[in-house]
This record gives C-alpha cells, structure tokens and sequence, in this order.
C-alpha cells in the first residue's frame, strides 16, 4: 500500500467515523462510539503496518512537537479569556459558570499532562528500567482518568423527577430555568 | 525550574547549514524518492534538505552521507 492510498482511506474513515459518532450521540447511544472508535484505531494501526513507505520522519516529528506547543499555548490562552467572559457573566446565565469551570478544568489538565508527559519522555530516555517507568505512567494515567470521571460525572447536580428538579448531591448553582419534563 | 511549557523553545533550524545534497545526488545519478528510502525519510524532506530549508538530525546526516557514498564534512557545511 502506498502513502497516497493509505491517506485517501484515513480520509474516508474520519468522515465515517464522525457520521456514525454523531448520529449515535443524537440518539444518547454511548456504546456505538466507543466501539466505533476502538475499531478504527484497530484499522488504521494495520493498515498502517501494510505501507511500505516511509510514513512519517524526523521533519514531521519536529514540526509536529512545534505545532502541539502552538496549538497549547493559543488553547490556554483563549479558554483563559472565554472563561474571565462567562465568569463575568454569569449571573445572566447559571450555566456559564459550569462552562468556565470546565474550561479552567481542561487548561489544568492539559498544563499538568504536558508537564508530567514532558518530564517522563525526560527520564524515560535516560533510564536504564523503561519498563518501570512506562508501567508507572500507564497507572497515573488510569488514576488521572478516574479522578477527571469523578470531578466531571456531575455527581452534584439537578435531576428532573416527577416534572420537578430535585438535587442531587450539593450542587452549588441554582435549579435548571428550563422545563422538567 | 520554570514550566517546560514557558521555557522559550529552540527554533526550529534558525541557521540552516548549506549543503551539496542535490550535486552529489546528480553525480550519482539517483532521484530524491531513492534517497529518501536510502535515508530512510520521507521525499519532501530531502527536497527541504537539497533547497537548505532543514537541518537533519546528526543520524540523518549519516544516513544521506551514507547514501551518497561521502562524509558528513563533504556534504554539509556550518556557517555561523
């Protein structure tokens, strides 16, 4: 398989694959998705092992490690300032609030994991228990995960019952102005 | 220690070093797309080397070096 076919068939397989995630995700089906997701990872991995050519090199690599750094800072910087916005307005909104918090949450996130990434490929090239390391890593990142589903699973919130909205948990922001049905 | 995220990154090849790339390759008689599956890269980045607009890793220039049957000094030459 050569570079051209193997693009022109991850090309397609995006498309599809954002087709069949959305129209799943209208119709509140979760399962599709991930199944979706998982298959054409599969796919691509293979398919990418059937190219003889070189795919990717040093260049790619340099300029993609530039591309990240860029596309980081300029994510930061305007989650930042849209998340000052919807502080700044949030009494006009309550969910604003929620979208701010959420905003500060990813930036947290991505500074920590940049960070962490950053010192483990440091460490990593320098050692003699890779291994070890990599283990490690595997299991911070199960940890990181599990503690984002907690702070993000919405544990505190509204719950529509009966046509009314009762909490759940403490939620610190008023009930949904939007009709419980 | 500062953030790696604020520490101010290299640029990516700020002095580009000149080089005999495409002269020798001629001399050889062989295309870009033999030297790059020689160097083990893709084509665009032997076109970037012979048009002087990337530096290549020190494994790189051995690569190309050995392709084009020379040293890395014949080759590749640093001006401050």
């Amino acid at each position: 398989m050569t570079n051209k076919q193997f693009f022109a068939i991850r090309i397609a397989l995006i498309i599809i694959l954002s087709s069949v995630v959305s129209v799943a995700v209208n119709n509140k089906n979760y399962i599709i998705p991930i199944i979706a997701m998982a298959l054409a990872t599969l796919g691509l991995l293979f398919l990418k092992k059937k190219v003889k050519e070189v795919t990717e090199d040093e260049r790619d690599y340099a300029l993609a490690g530039h591309a990240a750094r860029w596309t980081i800072t300029a994510y930061c910087y305007t989650a930042v300032c849209a998340m000052f916005i919807l502080l700044g307005i949030k009494d006009t909104n309550p969910a604003y609030e929620i979208i701010a918090n959420t905003l500060s949450f990813s930036i947290f996130g991505i500074l920590i994991a940049y960070s962490i990434i950053f010192k483990f490929y440091q460490k990593i090239q320098l050692s003699k228990h890779k291994k070890w390391y990599i283990a490690i890593g595997a299991v911070l990142i199960v940890l990181f995960m599990l503690v984002s589903l907690r702070v993000l699973s919405g544990e505190d919130n509204w719950i529509c019952q009966n046509g009314q909205w009762v909490k759940h948990g403490q939620p610190d922001f008023p009930a949904p102005t939007a009709p419980c049905r | 220690m500062a953030s790696p995220i604020f520490q101010r990154q290299p640029r990516l090849a700020a002095n580009f070093m000149k080089n005999r790339i495409k002269e020798l390759r001629a001399k050889l008689n062989i295309t870009q797309e033999e030297l790059a599956n020689l160097a083990e890269v893709r084509r665009e980045t032997i076109v970037f080397l012979e048009q002087g607009k990337y530096n290549p890793s020190l494994n790189l220039a051995f690569k190309v070096a050995k392709a084009l049957k020379s040293n890395i000094e014949e080759i590749f030459e640093f001006e401050e």
